[in-house]
């Protein structure tokens, strides 16, 4: 009996735990880097969009717990115009569902019309209303149509305005940009979809003569193919994740050194901060990793079967 | 053993390269396979070794039709197989003992079960001090001894070899011619695509199948 040769291992001297196919290629790397990039990008796509949407319902609960007390002067003297005012303001603070009450001093009013009417002295002649803003309980707002019927009712010349109108526009543009995030990420996980299949059908298609040699030397169909997926699974995972954690690391970096606060504050909730948004974007992250590992094995499968089914085609 | 019945081979549009091919095989022969270039040698070897599906004819495999027989069953059909590519098909990215004990692999067989008879064979080629060298640094005599030792290590019942000898020096030829005839006495049948005539005078007794303008001829011989 001759000599092992050095190297070998208790468990046996060849394809211990190893996979048949090479390790390492020049296409198995392509489709790695390609698969790195596509998923760093989805996982962007989608730490931006939760981002926006995050950004986009800070603002809405802004405007929505905002509303104004409105007191028109009207024919009486300004002292009774203060009374009304007053009279406004005691019923709101003694309305439920209301954090905040605060009158607006006449030169604040000048200032929120100058825009619109100049600084010439044409304010001091128009009646201008008396403002009082309301900022409500973002948890147990108070009823503002209610409250604009006891207002008008106990003070002549009052009322209350939520800003439907301005607010609904508002909630109709920012669902717009919600769903253009959507559409952005769609698009990107599209493309990183037929990417990542067409890079693992090359990357396969390189290892054509491997398959073939394995074929013709008695190896099933079902062997081949198990071989194909454990590369695929392996590389496919390992890039997809890596894409993820390099998507995670930017988003990371962004809490801490953003120059915007808002950016350093939506990407530190986003990621530690808002329990639900954070579970709501690693979910996401993993269904990305998922799902590129799965597309690349899919494809490859189907190209290793594309591949052994031709092997005894007719001449 | 190997039965052909009026096979006929065209790769797509082209040409006939097989034309009504008949010849039989019986177990235990040992016959060349011969002609010039391009005349459909290796054609016919891949019909052979179930590598291609004829265009026409009746091809009978150990007593099976190859055209009836199941996708599944092929490959413990291909087992009882070993083929010598003339360009050898090894893999670059497994070692010389690995790539000699890839049939035993992929029939599920564990390496303590044939390590042993891996080494002893690749020794008896003359590569036992090469059994961790990969093939790319394998001169192409050492390429060509550890295909046909990856072809013979399943203990085919047929062998098929392309040109064996194409790469090695006539000693190392004639060492192989051996080989082969001691194999066939061994009781597997072999045929030897070649072109190599003071290989076909080293073994008189081996039937001669010639193949010209895709046309099989076949001269009487016995087995060796």
């Amino acid at each position: 009996m001759s000599a092992r040769p050095t190297g070998w291992g208790r468990a046996g001297p060849v394809f211990a735990g190893r996979n048949i196919l090479p390790r390492a290629h020049a296409p198995l790397r392509t489709f790695m880097v390609a698969m790195t990039v596509m998923c760093f990008l989805a996982a962007m796509a989608a730490g931006g969009m939760f981002m926006t949407w995050q950004a986009i319902d800070t603002w809405k609960a802004g405007v929505v717990s905002e509303a104004t007390a409105q007191i028109m002067p009207l024919d009486d003297s300004p002292e009774d115009v203060q009374k009304r005012v007053d009279e406004v303001v005691r019923l709101l603070r003694g309305t439920e569902g209301i954090r905040r009450v605060r009158v607006l001093s006449m030169e604040e009013n000048r200032d929120l019309l100058k825009p619109w009417l100049g600084q010439f002295g044409l304010l001091d002649d128009l009646p201008v209303p008396r403002l009082v803003a309301i900022t409500l309980d973002r948890k147990n707002p108070a009823n503002i149509e209610a409250l604009d019927g006891l207002i008008r009712v106990k003070v002549r010349g009052a009322r209350v305005d939520a800003h439907g109108h301005w607010v609904l526009q508002l909630s109709d543009m920012a669902r717009t940009a919600g769903w253009l995030g959507v559409a952005i990420l769609a698009g990107i996980a599209l493309a990183a979809a037929i990417l990542v299949a067409w890079a693992a059908r090359a990357a396969l298609e390189s290892n054509r003569e491997t398959i073939e040699v394995l074929h013709l030397v008695g190896a099933r169909d079902r062997f081949i193919a198990r071989q194909v997926e454990k590369r695929f699974l392996r590389a496919g995972f390992l890039s997809a994740l890596a894409g993820v954690v390099v998507a995670f690391l930017i988003f990371a970096l962004l809490a801490f050194v953003a120059p915007s606060d808002g950016i350093r504050e939506g990407a530190w909730n986003m990621l530690f901060g808002d329990r639900r948004l954070a579970l709501r974007t690693y979910a996401a992250w993993a269904v990305i990793v998922v799902a590129a590992t799965t597309i690349s094995l899919a494809s490859a499968r189907t190209a290793v079967i594309r591949i052994l089914q031709n092997m005894f085609r007719q001449g | 053993m190997i039965r052909f019945e009026n096979v006929g081979v065209r790769y797509g549009n082209g040409p006939e390269i097989l034309r009504d091919v008949s010849f039989e095989l019986e177990e235990g022969s040992f016959a060349f396979l011969t002609g010039p270039s391009g005349a459909g040698k290796t054609t016919l070897l891949r019909l052979m070794y179930l590598g291609l599906r004829p265009t026409r004819g009746l091809i009978h495999m150990f007593g099976e039709d190859i055209a009836t027989l199941p996708r599944h069953r092929f490959p413990d059909m291909r087992r009882r197989i070993g083929v010598v590519f003339q360009d050898f098909r090894l893999l670059d990215h497994l070692t010389t003992f690995e790539n000699v004990a890839l049939p035993l692999f992929v029939d599920g067989k564990r390496s303590s079960e044939y390590a042993d008879d891996v080494m002893e064979l690749l020794a008896w080629v003359g590569l036992g001090d090469h059994a961790n060298a990969y093939p790319p640094v394998l001169s192409g005599g050492e390429k060509q001894r550890a295909a046909i030792a990856r072809a013979i290590v399943g203990k085919p019942r047929l062998l098929l070899a392309d040109e064996p000898t194409g790469n090695v020096d006539p000693a190392l030829a004639r060492r192989l011619l051996r080989l082969f005839v001691e194999l066939n006495r061994l009781g597997t049948t072999i045929v030897i695509a070649t072109h190599d005539h003071q290989l076909l005078n080293a073994a008189p007794q081996a039937r001669i199948m010639t193949i010209h303008d895709g046309r099989l001829t076949m001269t009487a011989g016995g087995t060796p």
